[in-house]
């Protein structure tokens, strides 16, 4: 039996897709919040955004389904309006890695902004810089090595998704089903060898991306010093 | 030339004491003095906009008077607006930029010649590719500088200045600086952490008096130099 390479390639997609999403939302997010002046307004909305790393992700997964599902107001609404089934398809990975990955991003990028010294945001404002032009190349850029991590440690958490994208996604051979969907199905199945083959990739996959990424971060801060 | 007068009469409520300075200022150097923690930063914060006081006028006249800041109107101008130079106790060069990238930072793109007139100037030559921290703190200081006066502001805000450099660099820099705001005419508004150096730095441009009843209220009354 030759093994079936979809989960490899529905993978990537997924992951990339939503690394990407992730990456700018988680981005803009943590800047909200940093320039945000009211104290309990932040803690609730952070609570909100840290929510699903610390929840089981099937019960991200469960609130998802609620939203996303054919009932659901979102899920609802993209039928009835564009004729598109959210759950089950493979938006719904997407959907499910951007969720379960976003905290990462968000937390990340958060705690490296607020390491940057406001006198230098000052420092741009007192100079006539924009504040697009003082969020690039001066937060963004002085934040970057912190905000590489949190995107290698949203990618992770991206390509493994698994608990939430069961629930909303499914397990729809050659649609839904991602590297570890089939990892387990092929285990439950008792075919040790495709999972194994299938974790082999994943293995891979994961440690190229951590190295092409710190290796960029540890250029760049070499650059400066 | 146009003589510039800065406005400046501000309150604002800390959490050790009130803040409450008032002073004119025409086309030359003030020095605010006192311990650290009595709000000179902040008024000098306040003028670049940085801080928003609780009440008060800040504006500049320069041929027609810009208000700054007014509560009672509910005008805040932002810092991008003001058009001051300030000069951080830290100088808060941006760490990823060269020098001549910190320099060129406030200006348009097209810019080359007033940032190699900075470099000129300020003795920064061969330092251009330089990243901050390869700099010695006077270097960076004049970096700071460099960067400020490249953009052309109507007035200079020095946040404990000269305090990181070498004596004989001191003395030059200082008469070079002097000599350059003077000759634009702009009011120059520096702050000094202590007595002792105040006693070399302000003599020569020095008037006016000044109250600080610190801690309960650091307050600066209509002083009008000339």
């Amino acid at each position: 039996m030759t093994t079936d390479w979809s989960p490899v390639f529905i993978s990537m997609k997924t992951a990339s897709l939503s690394i990407f999403i992730t990456f700018f939302v988680g981005l803009f997010v943590a800047w909200g919040l940093v320039k945000l002046k009211n104290d309990s307004i932040k803690i609730v909305l952070d609570g909100i955004f840290t929510l699903p790393l610390v929840l089981p992700p099937t019960v991200v997964g469960f609130f998802l389904l609620w939203i996303f599902g054919v009932r659901g107001p979102i899920g609802k609404f993209f039928i009835d309006f564009f004729t598109v089934k959210i759950a089950f398809s493979w938006s719904a990975t997407v959907i499910a890695a951007v969720v379960m990955s976003f905290p990462l991003m968000y937390r990340s990028a958060r705690g490296a902004f607020e390491q940057v010294d406001s006198n230098l945001l000052d420092a741009g404002r007192t100079l006539g810089m924009s504040e697009w032009k003082i969020f690039w190349k001066i937060l963004f850029a002085n934040a970057l090595p912190g905000i590489i991590s949190g995107g290698i440690l949203a990618y992770a958490r991206g390509l493994g998704e698994f608990g939430a994208t069961a629930m909303l996604a499914g397990n729809i051979a050659g649609e839904t089903r991602t590297l570890p969907m089939a990892v387990y199905s092929e285990v439950a199945a008792g075919n040790m060898g495709e999972a194994f083959n299938y974790v082999i990739v994943i293995v891979i996959i994961a440690f190229i991306a951590i190295f092409i990424m710190d290796y960029i971060s540890i250029r760049k801060e070499k650059q400066w010093k | 030339m146009e003589n510039k007068l800065l406005k400046v009469n501000i309150q604002k409520e800390l959490k050790e004491f009130d803040l409450d300075v008032s002073f004119e200022l025409k086309s030359r150097s003030l020095g605010i003095l006192g311990p650290s923690g009595c709000g000179k930063s902040m008024t000098l914060k306040s003028i670049a906009g940085i801080v928003d006081p609780d009440k008060g006028i800040v504006s500049l006249s320069a041929g027609e008077e810009t208000v700054f800041f007014d509560s009672d109107k509910k005008i805040n101008i932002k810092p991008q607006k003001r058009n001051v130079g300030y000069l951080f106790q830290n100088y808060a060069l941006f760490p990823n930029m060269t020098v001549e990238e910190n320099v060129a930072c406030g200006l348009p793109k097209d810019d080359k010649k007033t940032v190699s007139e900075m470099i000129e100037r300020f003795h920064l030559n061969g330092l251009e590719k330089r990243y901050p921290r390869q700099l010695s703190g006077g270097q960076q200081q004049r970096v700071a500088l460099a960067r400020i006066l490249a953009y052309g502001p109507d007035v200079i805000l020095l946040d404990e200045p000269f305090s990181a450099m070498d004596t004989f660099l001191k003395e030059q820099l200082r008469i070079k600086i002097q000599e350059r705001f003077r000759l634009q005419g702009l009011p120059v508004v520096r702050t000094f952490p202590e007595l002792k150096s105040l006693m070399t730095i302000i003599s020569n441009h020095w008037i006016g008096e000044l109250f600080s009843k610190y801690p309960k209220r650091f307050h600066l009354t209509s002083l009008t130099s000339e």
